[in-house]
């Protein structure tokens, strides 16, 4: 499993994403963590916090997390988006930020505010209290 | 005054600040990447009137004409960007379920590097919004659409059909997107 994942995001290097599209990654990284649950989605874990994904495709990758309709891997999902917050890549902040966006649990909150009160990209930083915005009024 | 609407990828627009490496007037290459995505020297444009009543309407439509809902990236700038930049602005209708939106397509033709980066530059410096419209207003929009008959539910590609019955559903207090 680990080294399909890592030949998945391998491939996905050479990968144009384009916003309201499927991705060869998107898809089969849902396909995976639909299969496999939370032992695919700590290889992924591992291959963005180690810095092995290109920030891209992590950021591709994050945004697919918020989609899956999975609720057996929705708090391993959540718990990476919010960690992956804090990465050091402004497009993986990205990802991660409309990940949580598409997720749309209200106990991303507190982790959502912290990052925006530390993120100094300025759009991304926006985005980011837009999002906080609509999880308040979110039902818990 | 007219604006230009361009699809664009808003991280690479996106910085804590000013720019110390830059040159004076230069620009941070990750935005050229917006524009220099030509094809047969090619970009594709939505023009707006200044009020951007119409604005609604252009993103819901270019929405429209994706695989799923999704959040969609835009940066508006004014028309005489493309004039400053030598830049012929050919009549080509769109491709999107809306046909009043795609009489708003142009494309810009003739392109060469010097007259991208020179549009690129202009819009880094001077633009009126780059703005972000996230993935449940998308379909809010192109829901809105359908409901006075700009768009056919039809035309929509599956998964996006099926994003936006959920969305009706889901506004009448019913069906909720299985988790």
């Amino acid at each position: 499993l680990a080294s399909e994942i890592e030949g998945l995001f391998a491939a996905a290097e050479n990968e144009n994403f384009e916003d309201g599209f499927s991705s060869v990654l998107s898809v089969e990284l849902l396909r995976l963590v639909l299969q496999y649950g939370d032992a695919a989605l700590e290889i992924v874990s591992d291959l963005i916090f180690q810095n092995r994904a290109a920030p891209e495709v992590a950021a591709e990758a994050l945004r697919c997390l918020g989609q899956v309709q999975s609720q057996v891997t929705h708090e391993v999902r959540r718990r990476l988006l919010e960690r992956s917050l804090a990465s050091a890549s402004h497009v993986t902040r990205d990802g991660a930020a409309i990940g949580l966006s598409n997720l749309r649990d209200p106990r991303a909150i507190p982790a959502l505010e912290a990052a925006a009160a530390r993120e100094d990209y300025r759009l991304l930083r926006a985005n980011m209290f837009e999002i906080l915005e609509r999880l308040k009024v979110s039902p818990p | 005054v007219t604006l230009v609407l361009r699809l664009i990828r808003q991280s690479r627009w996106d910085s804590p600040g000013e720019f110390d490496w830059l040159a004076a007037g230069d620009i941070p290459a990750d935005p050229l990447a917006d524009f220099a995505n030509t094809s047969e020297n090619c970009l594709s444009i939505w023009l707006l009137d200044d009020t951007k009543n119409d604005l609604d309407n252009v993103v819901a439509a270019l929405a429209a004409s994706r695989e799923k809902a999704d959040k969609l990236d835009y940066v508006l700038f004014p028309q005489s960007h493309l004039d400053a930049a030598g830049i012929e602005v050919c009549v080509a209708s769109g491709h999107t379920p809306d046909e009043q939106v795609n009489e708003q397509h142009r494309d810009l033709t003739h392109l060469s590097a010097a007259k991208v980066c020179a549009l690129a530059t202009s819009v880094w410096h001077e633009n009126l919004e780059i703005k972000r419209v996230d993935e449940q207003t998308v379909v809010r929009l192109v829901a809105d659409a359908i409901r006075r008959g700009r768009i056919s539910l039809e035309k929509l590609r599956p998964k996006l059909r099926d994003d936006v019955r959920f969305h009706a559903a889901d506004d009448r207090g019913g069906q909720q997107k299985p988790k």
